[in-house]
C-alpha cells in the first residue's frame, strides 16, 4: 500500500461530511464580514492614537527608570558617602568629645594661632588656609571659602567644629563636607543650602589638588565653606578631632 | 501602509466572492483537518481564512494562483490555531464512528499514521498533507508553503523518512 493511499485512508476516516460546508462558510463571511470590516476600521482608527499612547508610555517608563535610578544613586551617595556616615562609630566617638575651646570676654583677649611654618593656622596635622574667597552674601550673613590641608595620611573621619568664642555660639558650615543635623537653611547665589554644625573630612573625599595652598604642594586639601551670620563677627575657635588627635586654634 | 490598503480596499462583489471561494472551501477544510486533526478547529480555520480572503481578494493581482494563496492562508491559520491550543492526543486517535467497511487493522494503521503526521513540525506536516492528501504537485506545494521547489522536495523527503524510515523514497512518492 502506498503512502499516498495510506494518508488518504487515514484522513478520510476522520473527515466528516462536507455537504453544505462551502455555502455555510461563504454565507458566514458575507453576513459577518461587514460587521468585522467596521470593527477593523474602528480598530485601525484607534490604532494610531494607541500607538502614540504606547510610545508616550514607553518614554515615560524610560524617564521614570532614569529619574528613579538617579534618585536611588543620590540616596545611596548621601547615605553611603563618608560625610553621611554620621552613625559611623568612629564619628560618633569624635562627636562625643567635648569642645575644649576658650571663651573670651572681649576681642582684646584674642590671639590668632597657633601658626605653623607655612604661615597658616593650626597645630597639625590639619592646617587652615583662609584664602579670602567669598562664597556669597545673603540677608542671613556671609559665606567664606577656606581650605584645610595636611601632608599626613589620616585614617578615619576628621571632625571639625567651630564656635564664636566671645559668646560661645556654634558656627555653621554649608557645602559638600557639611555634616550633622541641619540647623538652618539659606539661599546662596540662587541655590538653597542647608546649614550644619560640623564638617566631616576623609582622605578619600579630599579635593583634587589643583592649587597648592599656600606655597607648596600638600597631600590632601579640602575646600569648605563656613557661614558667618550678620550678628556674629567676632573671633572663632576651631576644634578638629581625629582618631588619636585633637587640634584647637583660634582666629581673631 | 499595508494596513491601510488592507482595510480601505474595496472587496469584490458578493457573487464574485462566493464563486471564487466556494471551490476552495473543501480543499481548505481537508488541509485544515489533516493539519489540526479536529473537524471543528478545521472549520474555524477555514472560516477565518475565508474572512481574510474576503478582505484581500480585491488586492490579488494574479487570481490564477488563488487556490495556492488561499491554502497558504489556511495553513497559517492552522499554525496559529495549534499555537493557541495543542491538539489533544485523543483527537488524533480513533474516531467515534467508524465506517462499516474499516477493519480494525486499517483503523489502527490509520490512527498510527495520523499520530505520526501530527508529530511532524508544521512545515513538514504541511508539505506531506498537501502532497499526499490534497494530491498537489510539488511546485504548487512549494507555492503554498512559500519555499522553493527544491526546498519543498527536500522537506518532503525528510518527512517521508520520518514517517516510513524503511520505505524507499521513490516508492513512497508514488
Amino acid at each position: 500500500m502506498s503512502l499516498r493511499r495510506d494518508v488518504h485512508s487515514a484522513f478520510d476516516v476522520i473527515t466528516p461530511s462536507m455537504a453544505g460546508l462551502s455555502e455555510r462558510v461563504v454565507q458566514t463571511v458575507l453576513v459577518e464580514g461587514a460587521a468585522r470590516r467596521r470593527k477593523e476600521k474602528m480598530l485601525f482608527r484607534i490604532r494610531a492614537p494607541l500607538s502614540l499612547v504606547a510610545v508616550f508610555l514607553l518614554i515615560a517608563l524610560v524617564a521614570a527608570v532614569f529619574v528613579g535610578g538617579r534618585l536611588i544613586q543620590d540616596w545611596n551617595a548621601l547615605h553611603n558617602s563618608p560625610a553621611g556616615q554620621s552613625n559611623n562609630s568612629d564619628l560618633a566617638q569624635l562627636e562625643a568629645r567635648p569642645l575644649n575651646l576658650p571663651v573670651l570676654k572681649s576681642r582684646s583677649e584674642c590671639t590668632t594661632g597657633p601658626f605653623n611654618s607655612d604661615g597658616t593656622v593650626g597645630s597639625g596635622p590639619l592646617f587652615a588656609y583662609a584664602h579670602g574667597g567669598l562664597g556669597g552674601i545673603t540677608s542671613w550673613g556671609a559665606y567664606i571659602d577656606n581650605d584645610f590641608y595636611t601632608d599626613q595620611q589620616i585614617a578615619g573621619p576628621i571632625l571639625v567644629r567651630v564656635r564664636y568664642v566671645l559668646n560661645n555660639v556654634t558656627g555653621v558650615f554649608v557645602g559638600k563636607y557639611a555634616a550633622g543635623p541641619v540647623v538652618g537653611s539659606d539661599v546662596v547665589n540662587g541655590t538653597r543650602v542647608e546649614q550644619h554644625n560640623e564638617l566631616v573630612l576623609f582622605e578619600n573625599t579630599a579635593d583634587r589638588v589643583t592649587d597648592n595652598p599656600p606655597s607648596r604642594p600638600h597631600a590632601f586639601k579640602w575646600s569648605f565653606t563656613v557661614g558667618v551670620p550678620n550678628a556674629e563677627t567676632g573671633p572663632t575657635g576651631w576644634q578638629i578631632d581625629g582618631l588619636g588627635f585633637t587640634e584647637v586654634f583660634v582666629i581673631c | 501602509m499595508q494596513q491601510v490598503a488592507d482595510v480601505t480596499s474595496l472587496p469584490v462583489s458578493e457573487s464574485t466572492f462566493a464563486d471564487l471561494l466556494k471551490p476552495l472551501v473543501e480543499p481548505g477544510f481537508r488541509l485544515a483537518l489533516a493539519m489540526l486533526h479536529d473537524p471543528q478547529a478545521a472549520e474555524d480555520a477555514v472560516q477565518e481564512a475565508s474572512f481574510t480572503a474576503w478582505r484581500k481578494l480585491g488586492l490579488m493581482q494574479d487570481q490564477g494562483r488563488l487556490r495556492s494563496w488561499f491554502l497558504g492562508v489556511v495553513a497559517n491559520k492552522c499554525r496559529n490555531a495549534r499555537r493557541k491550543k495543542w491538539v489533544v492526543e485523543v483527537s488524533v486517535g480513533v474516531p467515534e464512528e467508524l465506517p462499516a467497511k474499516s477493519s480494525e487493522e486499517q483503523m489502527l494503521h490509520g490512527a498510527d499514521l495520523r499520530r505520526a503526521i501530527s508529530r511532524l513540525n508544521h512545515d513538514d506536516r504541511l508539505v506531506v498533507v498537501l502532497y499526499f492528501y490534497l494530491d498537489m504537485p510539488v511546485d504548487e506545494v512549494a507555492t503554498v508553503a512559500g519555499t522553493s521547489v527544491g526546498a519543498t522536495r527536500a522537506r518532503l523527503y525528510r518527512a517521508i523518512k520520518k514517517l516510513r524510515p524503511d520505505v524507499a523514497i521513490e516508492e513512497a512518492l508514488r
